[in-house]
């Protein structure tokens, strides 16, 4: 409730990530500076992408915000609360699906409302039903994770963290193994549920193409040590199609974040 | 309704029917062949063996001579009342020891403050040579089924312990991340996530203590004992019985076979989620 504001009158509703610093021991002794004093903020309903070059710390700064590794400084808050573990609001599409070998596609996707206790049996069963279609594994509910190629199995990661039916998705590259074609389709629809829902996402990618056609902002990580390089409003009308991606106000925000990315690589060689 | 995406067309219409299940019949005859080819031909050496006299069949016995020692003990009550004790004292203390290795395994695998504690105690009683304890046991229990139960227990535990703790222990951290990202607590990660990896670690620690049971409770009625397969063979082998000597033994292999081909069953259907290797 908005008494619980501890961030004064920079509180909203919603996601925010306030000066996140996370530091890795090694176990050589030495430490890793992952995340160096990161400021995201995602307001209720907002599509946030972040992109970055590989080990700059898109995966633990998700990480940070289910509440699954705690982090040395700043603050994440959520509706102005501070975070202290994951919760039911928060669902993660993890980068490698995490999918027990031992349940089948529809066991998998049962999983979280399991752990959850919720909603009752037949509520749950009927959702993990709509959810198979929805990702297209009609005719696979009874295969076990080893019979599936990888894009089918990271849709069963997607379907099992829509089925507990949290306000914020937490996705870490969730359609980095599949087809472009398959990759395209389920961005769409992955933007109609956003659409109707209006859930609150913080989508992890490597493809700056993806991250433009689904958010309303993307955050631009440089290397190691993560910060926010950069901070793009995607300003595209609403509701989006694949089309969109030819466009030339489309192009040119896709090649600003490109260059921001390369003139980073560019620092990393010198 | 939902839009249904992500179909390559030959995916989401035609469910795959795995035509995998087939591979059975040629290995299974190839090896039924060879393998069994293998024993006739050791057989029939033995028999030949001890027909033209290379080999004293006094002392190593023949196939036949076995086979028809073995008819006749199967029709012979005291031979069913000598099965019997065996079973039995196999059947408590194989029992006992896979009951208490699974409980005390899990909580080991799990609770590292118990395995802290009790690691050291069990890798002592693990160094020892069981069979040292054996006058011990006889000291304290005598002749009968707690020794003998115990014998077995003590074989039969520390494969299933061991094996338990270690496949508590190989749960998948990507598994318990994920778990904990639903808000997984602690007792839902043990049972949603880690025991059901342990589940073939557990299978293979079930063959190895049946199968050390088994030459625990022989060893145990060998060395003292009134009653018993092992007490058959011993008596037999000191009034020169050698043909009845075989017959128990061979008892001994079948029900050996058996047991570990039914715990092979079991595991192929406990673990279907694994690739077939
Ligand atoms: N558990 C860990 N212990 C120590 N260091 C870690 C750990 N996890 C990640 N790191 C380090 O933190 C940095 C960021 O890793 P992270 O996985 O967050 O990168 P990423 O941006 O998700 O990369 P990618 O795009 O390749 O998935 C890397 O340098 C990595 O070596
Ligand atoms: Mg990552």
């Amino acid at each position: 409730m908005p008494e619980a504001a501890t961030a004064g009158s920079t509180f909203r509703q919603g996601l925010a990530v306030r000066g996140l610093t996370k530091i890795y021991d090694s176990h050589r002794g030495g430490e890793t500076v992952a995340l160096d004093r990161i400021t995201v903020d995602a307001g209720d309903g907002e599509f946030i992408a972040i992109v970055g070059p590989s080990g700059c710390g898109k995966s633990t700064l998700l990480h940070c915000v289910a509440g699954l590794i705690p982090h040395e400084g700043g603050s994440l808050l959520l509706d102005g609360a501070a975070v202290s573990g994951p919760g039911r609001e928060r669902a993660v599409v993890f980068q490698d699906p995490s999918l027990l070998p031992w349940r089948t596609v529809h066991g998998n996707i049962l999983y979280g409302m399991d752990i959850q206790r919720r909603p009752a049996p037949d509520v749950a069963h009927a959702r993990v039903e709509s959810l198979i279609d929805l990702v297209g594994l009609r005719g696979f509910e009874a295969h076990y994770p080893f019979e599936l190629s990888g894009g089918m199995r990271q849709r069963v990661n997607l379907a099992r963290a829509l089925a507990t039916q949290p306000r914020i998705l937490l996705m870490d590259e969730p359609f980095g193994a599949l087809d472009a074609q398959t990759r395209e389709l389920m961005q769409t629809e992955l933007l109609a549920i956003w659409e109707r829902d209006r859930k609150t996402v913080i989508f992890v990618t490597h493809d700056i193409e993806e991250a433009v056609y689904l958010a309303d902002r993307v955050y631009v990580l440089s290397a190691r040590p993560g910060r926010v390089q950069d901070v793009v409003q995607i300003d595209l009308p609403r509701p989006r199609t694949p089309e969109i991606k030819r466009e030339a106000a489309f192009t040119a925000i896709e090649l600003g974040i490109w260059r921001m990315l390369q003139g980073q690589q560019q620092k990393e060689v010198r | 309704m939902a839009l249904v995406i992500g179909t390559a067309p030959q995916e989401g219409l035609v469910p795959a029917r795995p035509r995998a299940p087939k591979r059975g019949e040629g290995a299974r005859w190839h090896r039924l062949m060879l393998g069994g080819g293998f024993i006739v031909l050791f057989l029939l050496a033995w028999e030949l063996s001890s027909r033209v006299g290379w080999i004293d069949p006094r002392f190593s016995s023949s196939p036949t001579r076995v086979v028809s020692m073995l008819l006749r003990m199967l029709v012979d009550p005291v031979f069913w009342m000598h099965v019997q004790a065996t079973a039995t004292g196999f059947a408590v203390g194989w029992g006992i020891s896979v009951v208490s290795a699974l409980l005390l395994g899990v909580s080991m695998g799990w609770y590292r403050l118990l395995r802290d504690a009790l690691e050291p105690f069990f890798s002592a009683l693990y160094a020892i040579p069981r069979s040292a304890l054996m006058p011990l046991l006889l000291l304290w229990f005598g002749f009968g089924l707690t020794y003998k139960a115990i014998l077995v227990g003590l074989l039969a535990f520390f494969p299933l312990l061991l094996n338990t703790i270690s496949g508590i222990r190989s749960a998948d951290a990507t598994l318990i991340r994920m778990a904990r990202s639903f808000g997984a607590d602690d007792r839902q990660l043990l049972w949603t996530v880690a025991i059901p990896g342990a589940v073939p670690f557990i299978l293979t620690g079930l063959r190895q203590s049946a199968a050390l049971g088994l030459v625990g409770v022989i060893v145990g009625e060998l060395f003292s004992s009134s009653s018993g397969l092992g007490y058959l063979i011993s008596n037999a082998a000191q009034t020169f019985q050698t043909d009845r000597v075989f017959a128990v033994i061979m008892v001994l292999a079948v029900v050996g076979l058996m047991l570990n081909e039914s715990l092979l069953r079991l595991e192929a259907r406990l673990v279907l989620w694994q690739p077939r290797r």
